[in-house]
């Protein structure tokens, strides 16, 4: 899972931290903001083949909790 | 993005870029990989890539074409302002891009101190959501088209930039669905009436439109809009349609400035027809009425004529036997191009790249006017390997499929079309006998003579400003300054009375070759100084210019000038003008900024004797 995520983190950014792991948040990748935001959720949405809701992007908090979210569909 | 080849390796590609050490290497090796078909991360890293490569190094020095462009309007475009960047990439023009504020675009345009104003685009381009549209003027088309109207008017004529209209996107539901144009107050029948009533008005003052309505068609509304992303980011256009939005406008940016391809080159076998005719024979080749590929190659050429018919010039360049190629064209009874459609014919058996470089100099052209159409991908590597700066689009397995394909590639965009380029092909046609009648002729004299030629010349008016403007911006080799005009430079220049903006028209015994030389003269007191001249190709060696300088003598001595003051910058292109300012009779006068200044002393000029016949048109 965490391998896919960091695939998708890297459509979007030019630069990852070493390790992506479950406490890995926006305040990890300095490029990460509320522009970019939308493009990572856009990278997920098409690597995991799911959609999310709007209620589900606006309380994202970490890789953890996008895995679950994950999940569950 | 169909036809343009998908990626390969991607991340060394990235970073061979970022190896590389000379500068114009790497704008090369920028355009190869924006000449592909990109999603949006992949475009976001390339225009980072090139942001930052243009920062440190003089990359964009090598650009064709530098444009600056305010995106200006409502919601979030940040995201469409690097799809913008790349699209332009690959057509050899570096971009500029500032995004407006959120929503700001009213205040930004009319404040003179913004960061737009200080900005000073060449381009502004409006991309209004299709909700605030609606809310402008409370749903009513006409007042909302007034409204644009001034802000149209800011640009062009306080800022004197070119305005690019993006139209409305098709985003509201149905309320009553098949009939929704009986309800009056509906959101969706106020959008289809703005984008159908906003064309007429924004035509009387040369504003662009970005058809974004008729090209969310194409792939559907849904992927251009998501309502979730609107509610989200304020993002109308969903990033996913970027990279397309990018490109529709960057094809509107290109063939503005004159940059769009002008000769359709095509191969014959699998392309024209079906099968191979050196092999299969007349009888033997797929084409006509009949069977379902037949008919796709029969439409495929009916399409290729209609773009022969506004002025693309149809040229062969074939892998075959000559008098084989040259036999299926005339005789075969279902084809519909035949030879005197094809201005140039080259079928034989050697290198593709020396044709192509053949076609564009019998043709007078450059290399970057060609569009090259072939189904051996082997041959269209071998093209965009040698002749980077030729189109060249990928094609379908199936025919059926070609129209569709080349007409989306946007190669052939044209912002306007002129008398002159309905008549482009025939024009070509014409040169031919022009070359045949030189041939036996005895001398240059005698030939100039048989043709009978006559240059009627007069003032760019507003009804032919638009020839005006596309001649000053496509014609690179007779073309002294490069000093490019939009339309709202043209008409300012026409209503200023130290301006001068002189046409002029060529005729002879094989037709009218339309408006083929157009100069822009300003006059301060006792000096007149040529801003800019270009001529057409198609008419050098005629000793035009010969009549022209002696034209420029005439209604400069008229308002009292003594003198004729001329600036020649040299580029790559203009070669051919390089000593004309010293052949005319000109002295030079100083090295300018980047060229040379040039001055004619009226006092004792006489005007060269010529074989045309000059008359003047009101």
């Amino acid at each position: 899972m965490h391998t896919r995520v960091r695939k998708a983190l890297e459509q979007v950014f030019d630069e990852l931290p070493e390790n992506i792991g479950d406490q890995t948040n926006a305040s990890d990748i300095s490029a990460w903001d509320s522009l970019t935001h939308v493009n990572v959720i856009l990278a997920l949405e098409r690597e995991f083949g799911v959609k999310f809701t709007s209620v589900e992007v606006q309380e994202m908090q970490n890789v953890g909790h996008i895995i679950g979210l994950i999940k569950k569909k | 993005m169909n036809w343009l080849p998908k990626t390969i390796a991607w991340d060394d590609e990235f970073r061979r870029i970022q190896n590389e050490a000379s500068a114009e290497k790497k704008w090369g090796m920028l355009l190869a990989l924006a000449k592909h078909d990109l999603d949006i991360f992949q475009v976001a890293k390339l225009d980072r890539l090139l942001d930052k490569l243009a920062d440190s190094q003089a990359i964009k020095s090598y650009a064709s074409r530098h444009l600056r462009i305010a995106l200006l309007g409502t919601g979030t475009l940040n995201h469409l302002a690097g799809a913008i960047r790349v699209a332009c990439l690959r057509r050899n023009i570096y971009v500029d891009v500032l995004v407006g504020g959120y929503n700001l675009f009213q205040s930004e345009l009319r404040d003179r101190t913004s960061a737009v104003w200080n900005f000073s685009p060449n381009i502004v381009l409006l991309s209004i959501d299709a909700r605030y549209a609606f809310q402008m003027a409370n749903g009513d088309v006409s007042r909302t088209l007034s409204e644009l109207r001034n802000i149209w008017s800011i640009v062009q004529s306080d800022m004197g930039a070119t305005v690019i209209q993006q139209k409305f996107l098709p985003i509201f539901p149905d309320i009553l669905g098949n009939s929704e144009h009986h309800l009056p107050s509906s959101p969706q029948s106020f959008i289809s009436n703005l984008n159908r009533e906003i064309l007429p008005v924004g035509d009387e003052t040369g504003v662009l439109f970005l058809d974004v309505a008729k090209y969310s068609g194409v792939a559907g509304i849904n992927h251009w809009y998501d309502p979730a992303l609107w509610h989200r980011s304020k993002q109308e256009i969903h990033p996913d349609a970027a990279p397309i939005f990018g490109e529709y406008a960057a094809r509107l940016l290109a063939s503005s400035c004159g940059k769009s391809s002008k000769c359709l080159v095509l191969d014959l076998d699998n392309t024209l027809w079906g099968g191979v005719i050196g092999d299969d024979g007349l009888g033997g080749i797929t084409l006509g009425q009949g069977s379902a590929d037949g008919e796709a190659y029969l439409d495929f050429q009916k399409y290729l004529l209609a773009q022969r018919s506004r002025g693309v010039v149809l040229a062969i360049c074939s892998k075959n036997d000559h008098q084989t190629a040259l036999d299926a064209i005339d005789n075969h009874p279902e084809m519909l191009i035949r030879s005197k459609d094809i201005t140039c014919f080259i079928a034989n058996w050697e290198n593709k790249a020396d044709n192509l470089r053949r076609i564009a100099k019998e043709l007078n052209i450059g290399t970057d006017a060609l569009l090259f159409i072939d189904d051996n991908p082997a041959e269209r590597a071998l093209i965009r390997r040698e002749l980077p700066e030729v189109a060249v689009p990928e094609l379908p397995e199936d025919p059926a499929y070609y129209p569709d394909w080349i007409g989306q590639s946007g190669y052939l965009e044209a912002v306007a079309v002129t008398r002159e380029d309905a008549q482009r092909a025939d024009q070509y046609a014409a040169n031919h006998q022009r070359v045949k009648l030189m041939e036996m002729s005895t001398s240059v004299d005698d030939y100039l003579q048989s043709l009978e030629m006559t240059l009627e010349w007069g003032l760019v008016d507003r009804t032919s400003t638009t020839r005006a403007v596309q001649l000053a911006n496509k014609t690179n080799q007779f073309n002294l300054t490069s000093k490019r005009y939009s339309d709202a430079d043209m008409l300012a220049m026409i209503e200023d009375s130290d301006w001068m903006v002189i046409q002029a028209r060529m005729k002879d015994k094989f037709g009218d070759s339309g408006i083929i030389t157009v100069a822009a003269l300003r006059f301060d007191q006792q000096v007149a100084t040529i801003d800019n001249w270009v001529m057409s190709c198609r008419v050098f060696d005629r000793e035009i210019e010969q009549e022209m300088i002696a034209l420029f003598a005439h209604v400069a001595r008229n308002r009292g000038c003594r003198t004729i003051h001329g600036t020649y910058i040299p580029t790559q292109k203009n070669g051919v003008v390089e000593h004309l300012y010293r052949r005319m009779g000109f002295e030079l006068a100083g090295m300018a900024e980047r060229g040379s200044n040039w001055a004619l002393s009226l006092s004792n000029f006489a005007p060269q004797p010529t074989k045309i016949a000059v008359m003047k048109i009101s």
